[in-house]
């Protein structure tokens, strides 16, 4: 007996040793190779163009072999690449997309090297029923901001489909100003955008749209004379038409601080500091500011009005003490933050503004706020200060009547996700981040009725590598209504 | 003789240049020539109004100077204006887009740190009595 020992604790630390080494290699092979896009259990639209599956490897592997497999008895697509990259054909895409509707499509990746194999990783993706039809209108620019600033006019807008293969057509350039905040009626009929007319900073016009969308001087309103304060300038910060393109909401009287920034990555520092929030009725041509978001103690922007019209959601914070520091937030020891309010809109008389239950009092920044076209949801943007591209900016969703507040699925942790639109339809949402760059990309990501989003799907070909897309507004028109916007101003 | 000739020279070069680019100079002494100062009035800040110096080409324009306070073209609310703002802290005061040489004596628009009520400044190459 005394014999049979020693064989069976060799025989133990063998299996041991064995056990070991299977898991180390197994960690290294996958280890070397990673699918870095699509990401894992993301959802893409069924009018969705094929996209590039990419990974990074850092085995010495020449070939990659990808494939898909399918449960039933189709054929598994395969095929050898010799780069780090494969784009399935349209045909293929096709097929991936019908077979993944209601189960995982699982794509594989195998490195070889002279036929051995190195690594290899899998990613699950799954495709939607619902598909996205509408067009986003977005702006590109070219970064750090001071670059844009001095070259206004290399500011381009374009108006992209997620189905199409070839970069998204310009619709407007040549634009003197930033034109930042547009926005179009809920039917897709009307638009508007800043203005810069005749010297007036607080000029806004607007326009039906069409094939060749006008701006021409009869559409051009001006915020600049509604409730003047002496030595203020307006300049009409983030208007908003509403659903019904009968009314616009506008800030007035707006202060901001804007401070340029060195770097590439968050090259400008922008916040509004003052201001109260006006509406124009385009009906009888009326301009007044909205009652209960107009109180000059306070610094009130950023309008958006719920899909029925009757309610509008704005930011709200105590206006700046004159004698802060701006060096301060520049370097982020002290920070300016927005809570999120609700006033009842009454055809423009306004209301009592109450906060809205988690997204306002958190000890953060609350901004951007979007409804869901149902009406059911607040969808908004979160940092810990300010507003315009913060490196932490994530999304967040809220019941709209307020509530718990959930970080959404879509975000890149630690990276700027921000400016934000649903598709007409409510399925997909549309937002900026700088995943992995930092000229921000556009992304999509699908929201079903629970409230509940998917891992995003960027949009590709919706910019150049040396371009930011960004503010993108999905418009609720078909494929051929609109294929320039031709300012006249 | 030579130095003393290259300094005339160099004086007159930058009179000429101060012709074609309009700058306002003060008489050329001895010691070259230097921009007339600024004088801020107006507004509700007395850390704002006063005498401004010649201080430096900033964005190439002329800047003045009065310790931390500055004038100087710059970038602020989305667009490049004469600003009056605070060197040390980045604080804006008040600022003007319209893009000429010289800092615009009137049409002033209050910034983020300007005092409240909003009082406009006037900038002069006089010292003009205060409002």
């Amino acid at each position: 007996m005394k014999r049979n020992k020693p064989p069976l604790k060799y025989a133990i630390a063998l299996i041991c040793f064995f056990m070991l080494a299977c898991i180390c290699l197994q960690k290294a092979y996958a280890d070397s190779l990673k699918i870095v896009y699509p990401i894992q259990n993301s959802l893409f639209p069924e009018d969705f163009k094929p996209p590039l599956f990419k990974w990074e490897d850092n085995s010495s592997a020449d070939q990659w072999r990808v494939t898909a497999a399918f449960t039933d008895h189709t054929p598994t697509i395969a095929c050898f690449v010799t780069e780090k990259c494969w784009r399935p054909k349209p045909d293929e895409w096709k097929l991936m997309k019908q077979k993944s509707t209601d189960i995982d499509l699982i794509i594989s990746v195998t490195a070889y090297s002279e036929n051995k194999r190195l690594s290899g990783s899998t990613v699950s993706i799954r495709t939607s029923r619902d598909s996205v039809e509408a067009p986003i209108f977005y702006r590109e620019v070219e970064l750090p901001a001071i670059k844009a600033v001095k070259n206004l006019k290399s500011i381009q807008w374009r108006l992209g489909r997620v189905s199409e293969e070839s970069m998204p057509p310009v619709v407007l350039n040549n634009m003197p100003i930033c034109a930042n905040c547009h926005s179009a009626s809920a039917d897709g009929r009307v638009i508007g955008m800043d203005a810069d007319y005749r010297g007036d900073k607080g000029a806004y016009v607007i326009s039906d749209i069409g094939k060749e969308t006008l701006l021409t001087p009869e559409g051009v309103i001006s915020w600049s004379n509604v409730a003047p304060e002496q030595g203020v300038r307006t300049f009409g910060l983030f208007a908003r038409l509403s659903p019904d393109g009968r009314f616009v909401a506008s800030t007035i009287n707006d202060v901001s601080v804007y401070q340029m920034l060195s770097g590439i990555n968050y090259s400008q520092l922008f916040f509004p500091v003052r201001g109260l929030i006006a509406v124009y009725n385009r009906s009888d041509r009326k301009f007044n500011p909205l009652n209960g978001a107009d109180d000059p103690g306070y610094v009130q922007s950023n309008p958006v009005f719920s899909p029925d019209g009757r309610t509008v959601v704005f930011i709200r914070a105590d206006r700046l003490d004159q004698k802060a520091n701006v060096r301060d937030f520049i370097e982020r020891k002290a920070f300016f933050t927005y809570d999120l309010y609700r006033l009842p809109f009454n055809n423009g008389k306004g209301g009592i503004p109450e906060p809205v239950k988690g997204a306002s009092q958190n000890g953060m920044s609350n901004y951007f706020p979007t409804f869901t076209p149902d009406g059911r949801w607040i969808i908004f943007t979160q940092s810990k200060g300010f507003m315009i591209i913060q490196p932490d900016a994530q999304l967040y969703i809220v019941p709209a009547e307020g509530g718990k507040a959930r970080r959404m699925n879509c975000n890149f942790e630690g990276k700027m996700c921000s400016w934000h639109s649903l598709s007409p339809n409510g399925k997909w949402m549309v937002f900026s981040a700088k995943a992995d760059s930092p000229y921000t990309q556009l992304w999509l990501t699908h929201i079903d009725e629970n409230g509940i989003d998917t891992p995003p799907v960027l949009l590709e070909n919706f910019t150049s590598p040396d371009r930011a897309a960004n503010i993108p507004e999905f418009l609720n028109i078909n494929s051929d209504v609109l294929h320039r916007i031709i300012n006249q101003l | 003789m030579k130095k003393m000739e290259g300094k005339v020279l160099f004086s007159v070069f930058l009179a000429i240049l101060s012709i074609i680019i309009n700058i306002p100079i003060a008489s050329a002494d001895r010691k070259g020539v230097i921009p007339d100062p600024k004088y801020v009035t107006g507004t509700n800040d007395s850390n704002i109004n006063g005498k401004y110096e010649f201080d430096e080409i900033y964005n190439e324009r002329i800047s003045w100077a009065k310790g931390d306070y500055t004038i100087r073209w710059n970038s602020v609310s989305m667009t490049n204006a004469w600003v009056i703002e605070n060197k040390s802290n980045s604080n804006q005061y008040y600022s003007n887009e319209t893009d000429i040489c010289d800092p615009p004596q009137t049409g002033w628009g209050c910034e983020a740190n300007a005092a409240l009520p909003c009082t406009q400044p006037v900038v002069s190459s006089k010292n003009l009595p205060d409002r």
